[in-house]
């Protein structure tokens, strides 16, 4: 111990200065975000344009945190809203409540509550919090709304629907890689994970070896 | 339970003054009042000599809402009393609430360094109540997703232990790896904290697409930059002058107070229910136990360094042995069907509804599970009525018992050295208050 | 449920390895049951007789030839019966037969309504197999299709349970709902061009055990974790329904019938079911209102109570009058009787309006319960309203113990009721001789009486002299017979030997108001004015005040300046309707305490907005004198204030004191001062047979005096309700609101042929007080000499033409 390990340490610190930088210049850049990301939820329509909430209210049943408030109603004879008897006539998310857990989005039956990727997103009021039908509903293009307050940038309402997909098989080998949803307007009917059958059968070994000289102390 | 490695060892005392010599004599605890002094303690209040001042509950080294009452003689401090609850907010109540299938989103938030445990945890005690055996995918990927976790809340302990005694760029360096660690869970359960990801019977999804190389650059990644840590810590003599001989604490202590992890493990006494009460499938993997020699704040940051390597040799080996099949078990009752059946079968659309609503029912018993987080023995204790809820959800939180030792570890020691022991005990306040 | 006695000794049997006792005669499903055993079951329903269709009950029962799978609901229990309810056998059956039953149901979890609350969805997840292994096309039916106007029916959701069918036929007696077609194209269906048109189809919706019969005012509006609910009472009618109030975000969303064993078994008339409806109106009031102009403004609770406060206080207090009370809760009564009778000091008060009973008749003839009307072999002379209009709950009762129970039926009723097809003898006396046929069948004359053959009444007279207890229904079956002709028929049955008399006053908490003495002459506790000032009372009226017919008689002379309306309507529930309108005319204020927006309260001067049922808590006393609790669930709109808040705070702005800070001072008032009510404890009403408060009223029959001799041309006018009118409360909700008939005059056939009109010709129909022209029909359940009219149906009422001066109300009918 002596002068030159406190310089060694120095030494760390200073040689940052030349290393390649891990900082990401948010928000003008942003880390990409994986497929599986939780964000903001979107109502989705199938591919003819019907929404696919049917007013079942089983999103609202499963939330941990109580934040969704569904009222289901008969659809009008002339013009159905969804396909069958029976549409989500009020749909609200309280985001201050929301956890983002995704409970909903694997309780929905007719994939019609999916989450996009979309996080960045801030109120100045309580009200604005609660997101109606109106703007959780996907467009009529099938795109997510862009709401004022949120920051969406190109390509983040693609990969929309990804923890739908990814809890599918619900476990079951059998399950994995098939496709057990309806096409969303917009994207069509999204393609399911490539899953561990798709992979290669025989795993790589693991050529890395932690313990190094460092070792114990 | 059998002991066959030793257990006591005494407290070996470095020479670096007063600070390292623990008297058990004098209560470590802060009194205050004459009233319910205990017996044979020096105390007298009219002194004047000795103060007590408040650290926290707000306070950016007490690693959450901690509160510490400390009587001090100068800078000395003589006893001293950690007051909880500034988090509580009544999560075991509200999981006699919630379903077994929502219990998890629930626990996870207890221990947030660590979430995963918390839910391995829950589910755990949930599958012995059912009587269910969990799948071999499962159980590895558990594993898996468990040790990166611990890696995860090491990571995080170096960081904070770091900026706690002045190294603000450990801080940054500890940040740095672990948003690598992060990043692998966003990409697999869809949040980077609190993934609600292992459930009772399994988990909630299967690895995504291409795990394997986003593993394999997690171990290429890492070890190269603890060495960093060696060099600008562990070899540092700033650091060891800090934490050498601060906070000493014997086995027969730790064991009398019931602290467990690293804490234990400091003291020589090499306790870790990975190899003592195996559970998921660490009994398939090879790994050593940590075990440090002089019970101080140094070995503590030194076990914890180690387990980070540890850890990855554990998932390097879990990398080669991954099985395949199904993630979570096909029991119709517990686990909801594959989304493709709903449309088909009547009772799968039955079954999903009922286990998503009111859940699933998990027949009359207690149970206690409990796995080795990286604070300790997380423990969960469920007592089940018969119903869709528990009736009686309780974690055994490590950092709540280890929070006991802090008293003892700084009495006679310095302020400066009272953030170096906290930082050592490593507590997150949510489990200790939940 | 099992009508079985406890006999001193049961049977032993063993279920699953334990000794179980069972009860004489009771089916090993109950008695698996009430030993914490519970047997799976679609069919069975404890109130309808087994039939063992589902087959889901099935156990493995060994009589003494070996173990084999029996229906349980359909096994009486044997000595030595061996039950094993959990063998692998047993799962086996319940697996199958679960399986059986999915093969053919819909996929239709998320829009059902059932889904969340269906036995199906947790009897499959608790004993059914997980997955399906039926991949057929499964049968399909239109969907839904209405069978009524608030009953949806999805046929392929039907599991053919015959729960629904058997409801309708057997408890019901409305046999519109049945099975039809064979083998698999069987289907529960109504008959073509046939409503499931039943007062009680709702019955069917809640105990359908899948989503096949919905109810149309509950259809798609929450989901059962939404729901918060609480046991309560229904307070629509007399009967006190027990009753479960779930509500969602503070909005009442659905009544659910409660089995209570002492009043209505669970089954709830569908007025009742849908009743709540109202509680959720626009109309409601929900601020206080002050005339202003032709209309109403909105005004603060200070001024409007300022207001009526200045009005009684200039008022001396024999000029201040109260009519109604029937709408409030107990606590509220009494709080409003304390500050009319006492702190006001009027004995003008009264909770009927006419069209009931004199309050001491009903608290001093002996009193029955409905368990003892409806005793098995028992007698039943029914002396008032058609029970299956008015008091449905209490018609179901009546049947069950006519035809299951073997209860004689007497019917002294003006017209036919909806019993009169059980009533063992149906004796329609003519309007206004009512007494003179009750003397006759007491004492068994061969004469004929009153319009009734002789050999009838001889008949009748049989099966009351017979011996055994009789029970006699005692109400008002005409607002335009005065009561007085009731009050003699009641005293001549009152000399039966063994009599209890079981009142059929219809009008919601009717039997509590005259319990808290909101009548003339009494005082709460069934107590009589005179016998001096109760404790806690500083003063009582010193004479005895008018009933309703009195007040308005009187606010036409021009005695009367103030008046207080407690929830009550004059001008449309008043049998005379001219007299009410004058009554207000004359009347200086008229300050309405109400919920609804009725025509009273738009020709009154204040108007006080009320809380409502489920938005007050309290007590409930029904016909029977039962105090049942009520409980609050949500919050009421506005400003809207509990009733007797209103007469707390009247009372300061009248500079008196009251005493009363909450609804447990009520109670310790009561008890300190009301020997009837000192030995309840008010916590036993919270249970769900209540308690019976007991106690009688010391009373001397009045003589009705003479009756007119009958004009050869006119008819005596009938006057009854229907189940489904315009009142206030049904016009306020949607669901009822356009269930009612359209006015018609209901003749005899040989009165009809006199006109020489066709059926649905118009008449006109005149009396001393005034004239309706309406369609004319020819009716057998109609006695001769009679004409009937149902009131409150909007339009032509026979309230136009009732004279409440005289016994009773004669009319002409011409062609119109």
């Amino acid at each position: 111990m002596g002068v030159l390990d406190y310089l060694r340490g120095f030494r760390v610190t200073f040689d940052k200065l030349f290393e390649e930088r891990v900082t990401t210049e948010y928000p003008e850049e942003k880390s990409p975000k994986p497929d599986r990301l939780h964000g903001r939820h979107v109502l989705n329509r199938y591919e003819d344009g019907m929404e696919k909430c049917i007013g079942c209210e089983l999103c609202a049943g499963v939330c941990p945190a109580k934040c969704i408030y569904v009222r289901g109603q008969d659809n009008p004879l002339d013009e159905p809203v969804s396909p069958g008897e029976r549409f989500g006539y009020i749909y609200e998310i309280n985001y201050l409540r929301c956890i983002h857990c995704d409970l909903c989005v694997e309780a929905c039956p007719t994939q019609a509550i999916t989450e996009t990727k979309l996080f960045e997103f801030s109120f100045t009021n309580r009200s604005d919090a609660i997101y109606t039908k109106d703007e959780l509903l996907v467009g009529d293009d099938g795109l997510p709304q862009n709401l004022p307050w949120e920051d969406w940038r190109p390509g983040e309402d693609v990969a929309t629907s990804a923890w739908m997909r990814a809890t599918s098989p619900a476990g079951d080998a059998d399950y994995v890689g098939t496709v057990g949803w309806s096409g969303e307007l917009g994207y069509g009917v999204r393609a399911p994970e490539v899953g561990q059958f798709g992979e290669d059968p025989e795993p790589p070994a693991a050529e890395v070896d932690p313990v190094d000289e460092g070792g114990h102390h | 339970m059998s002991l066959d490695h030793d257990q006591t060892t005494d407290a070996r005392v470095r020479e670096r003054g007063d600070s390292a010599v623990l008297r058990m004599s004098e209560s470590a605890l802060a009194q205050l009042g004459v009233i319910d002094a205990p017996a044979g303690v020096a105390h007298d209040l009219a002194e004047d000599e000795t103060m007590f001042i408040n650290m926290g509950p707000s306070h950016p080294s007490t690693h959450g809402v901690l509160r510490l009452m400390l009587e001090l003689r100068g800078e000395m401090v003589v006893r001293s009393k950690p007051v909880i609850g500034y988090l509580h907010t009544g999560m075991e109540k509200q999981g006699e609430q919630l379903s077994y299938l929502q219990g998890t989103t629930n626990v996870t938030r207890m221990d947030y360094a660590s979430p995963l445990f918390n839910e391995l945890a829950f589910s755990m005690a949930v599958e012995e109540l059912l009587g269910l055996e969990v799948p071999p995918r499962a159980t590895w990927i558990r594993m898996l997703l468990t040790e990166l976790n611990r890696m995860s809340s090491h990571l995080l302990f170096m960081a904070t232990n770091g900026m706690d005694l002045g190294a603000v760029s450990m801080m940054i360096f500890g940040w740095r790896e672990r948003e690598e660690v992060l990043r692998f869970f966003e990409k697999v359960s869809g949040l980077r904290m609190n993934h609600n990801f292992i459930r009772p019977g399994g988990v909630a999804a299967d690895l995504p697409d291409g795990w394997r190389d986003d593993v394999l650059r997690l171990l290429e990644l890492i070890p190269p930059r603890l060495d960093e840590y060696d060099t600008l810590m562990t070899g540092q003599p700033i650091w060891q002058e800090r934490l050498q001989g601060v906070g000493v604490l014997n086995t027969a202590e730790a064991l009398a107070l019931g602290v467990t992890g690293p804490l234990l493990r400091s003291t020589g006494y090499a306790w870790d229910l990975r190899r003592d009460m195996p559970y998921l499938a660490y009994d398939k993997v090879e790994f050593d136990v940590v075990v440090g020699t002089y019970g101080d704040s140094f070995d503590r940051y030194a076990i914890r360094l180690n387990e980070i390597r540890e850890s990855m040799r554990i998932v390097a080996q879990i990398l080669d042995q991954m099985p395949k099949g199904d993630y979570r078990v096909q029991d119709k009752k517990v686990t909801p069907p594959p989304r493709a059946r709903i449309d088909e079968s009547m009772e799968a659309l039955i079954h999903h509804f009922k286990i998503f609503t009111e859940g699933f029912k998990v027949p009359e018993g207690e149970v206690y599970a409990a796995v080795e987080s990286p604070r300790g023995e997380l423990g969960c204790y469920i007592v089940s009525d018969g119903s869709a809820h528990p009736y009686r959800l309780r974690i055994r939180p490590p950092s709540l018992i280890n929070l006991q030792c802090l008293p003892y570890l700084m009495q006679n020691g310095l302020i400066a050295d009272a953030v170096a022991n906290i930082s050592s005990v490593d507590p997150i306040m949510g489990e200790v208050d939940r | 449920m099992t009508d079985t006695a406890d006999t001193a000794e049961g049977i032993a049997i063993t279920v699953n390895g334990q000794a179980v006792e069972a009860r004489t005669g009771e089916l090993l499903i109950d008695a698996c049951e009430r030993n914490g055993v519970y047997i799976p079951r679609f069919c069975y329903h404890p109130r309808m007789t087994p039939v063992g269709m589902c087959r889901m009950c099935l156990v493995e029962v060994d009589t003494g030839r070996g173990a084999a799978l029996q229906p349980s609901c359909m096994l009486t229990c044997a000595p030595d019966m061996v039950v094993e309810t959990e063998s692998d056998l047993t799962k086996k059956a319940q697996d199958g037969v679960l399986e059986f039953l999915l093969i053919n149901h819909p996929l239709d979890c998320p829009i059902c309504d059932k889904g969340g609350e269906c036995p199906l969805q947790d009897q499959t997840m608790a004993y059914g197999p997980g997955e399906s292994r039926f991949v057929e096309e499964k049968r399909h039916y239109e969907k839904p299709i209405p069978i009524n106007d608030n009953v949806y029916l999805d046929r392929e959701r039907c599991i053919l349970c015959d729960r629904c069918t058997r409801f309708a036929k057997e408890v019901a007696g409305d046999p519109l709902i049945h099975f039809q077609g064979r083998g698999n194209g069987t289907e529960v269906n109504t008959f073509p061009d046939e409503p499931f048109a039943s007062y009680f189809s709702g019955n069917t919706v809640q105990i359908c055990p899948v989503g096949a019969l919905t109810a149309k005012p509950y259809r798609f509006k929450a989901r059962p974790w939404d729901l918060e609910e609480v046991e309560s009472t229904a307070t629509i009618d007399s009967v006190g329904s027990r009753i479960v109030i779930q509500s969602s975000r503070n909005k009442v969303l659905r009544y659910l019938g409660v089995d209570s064993d002492a009043v209505n078994w669970g089954w709830l008339g569908d007025r009742e079911r849908f009743s709540f409806e109202a509680l959720n109106s626009e109309l409601r009031l929900t601020e206080p209102l002050i005339a202003s102009g032709e209309g109403h403004r909105v005004t603060t609770w200070s001024a409007a109570l300022g207001a009526a406060a200045d009005a009684i206080a200039k008022t001396p207090a024999s000029r201040v009058a109260a009519i109604g009370g029937a709408r409030l809760t107990n606590e509220a009564q009494y709080v409003w009787a304390k500050l009319l009778k006492d702190v006001i000091g009027t004995d003008h008060v009264d909770a009927q309006l006419g069209d009931g009973l004199p309050a001491d008749l009903v608290l001093g003839l002996p009193r029955a319960t409905i368990a003892d009307a409806c005793r098995p072999g028992g007698t039943i002379v029914l002396c008032g309203p058609d029970p299956k209009e008015s008091l449905g709950a209490l018609y179901l009762r009546l049947r069950h113990a006519v035809i299951e129970d073997g209860a004689t039926l007497i019917e002294l009723t003006p017209r036919s009721t909806g019993l009169s097809a059980l009533a063992a003898h149906t004796l329609h006396p003519r309007p206004g001789e009512l007494g003179a046929l009750a003397r006759a069948l007491v004492a068994g004359t061969t004469d004929d009486v009153a319009g009734v053959s002789g050999a009838a009444i001889g008949a009748a007279h049989q099966a009351i002299a017979a011996g055994g207890p009789v029970t006699v229904l005692l109400g008002r079956a005409s607002a335009a017979e005065s009561a007085a002709v009731v009050a003699e028929a009641a005293a001549a049955l009152s000399n039966i030997d063994d009599v209890g008399f079981l009142s059929t006053l219809t009008r919601g908490n009717v039997h509590g108001a005259l319990d808290m003495g909101l009548a003339p002459g009494l005082l709460p506790g069934r107590q009589r004015l005179g016998a001096g000032i109760p404790r806690g009372w500083t003063s009582v009226p010193s004479e005895t005040g008018l009933d309703s017919t009195g007040i308005l008689t009187a606010a036409v002379a021009g005695e009367v300046d103030a008046l207080i309306l407690l929830g009550a309507d004059p001008l449309r529930d008043f049998p005379d309707r001219h007299l009410a309108e004058q009554a207000f005319d004359a009347v200086d204020t008229v300050v309405a305490v109400d919920t609804l927006p009725t025509d009273s309260v738009a020709a009154a001067d204040i108007v006080l907005a009320a809380a409502a049922t489920t938005e007050v808590a309290g007590t409930f006393t029904n016909l029977e004198g039962r105090l049942s609790a009520l409980a609050q669930k949500v919050t009421p709109p506005g400003t809207a204030r509990p009733d007797w808040i209103i007469a707390a705070e009247l009372a300061l702005a009248l500079g008196g004191d009251l005493a009363i800070q909450s609804l447990d001072d009520v109670w310790t008032e009561l008890a300190a001062m009301s020997p009837v009510h000192a030995a309840i404890d008010p916590a036993a009403a919270a249970e769900r047979d209540g308690v019976l408060v007991t106690g009688t009223i010391d009373y001397t029959p009045v003589e009705q005096g003479e009756l007119p001799a009958k004009d050869a041309y006119a008819l005596r006018l009938v006057s009854v309700r229907a189940m489904y009118d315009q009142g206030s409360s049904l016009a306020a909700s949607p669901s009822s609101a356009g269930l009612h008939r359209e006015p018609v005059l209901a003749l005899h056939a040989a009165d009809f042929e006199k006109l020489g009109v066709s059926a649905g010709d118009e008449v006109s129909v005149t009396s001393a007080r005034g004239g309706v022209t309406l369609a004319v029909q020819s009716d057998p359940g109609v006695p001769r000499g009679s004409a009937v009219m149902v009131s409150h149906l909007g339009g032509p009422d026979p309230y136009d033409l009732i004279d409440t001066t005289t016994l009773v109300t004669e009319v002409l009918v011409e062609r119109a």
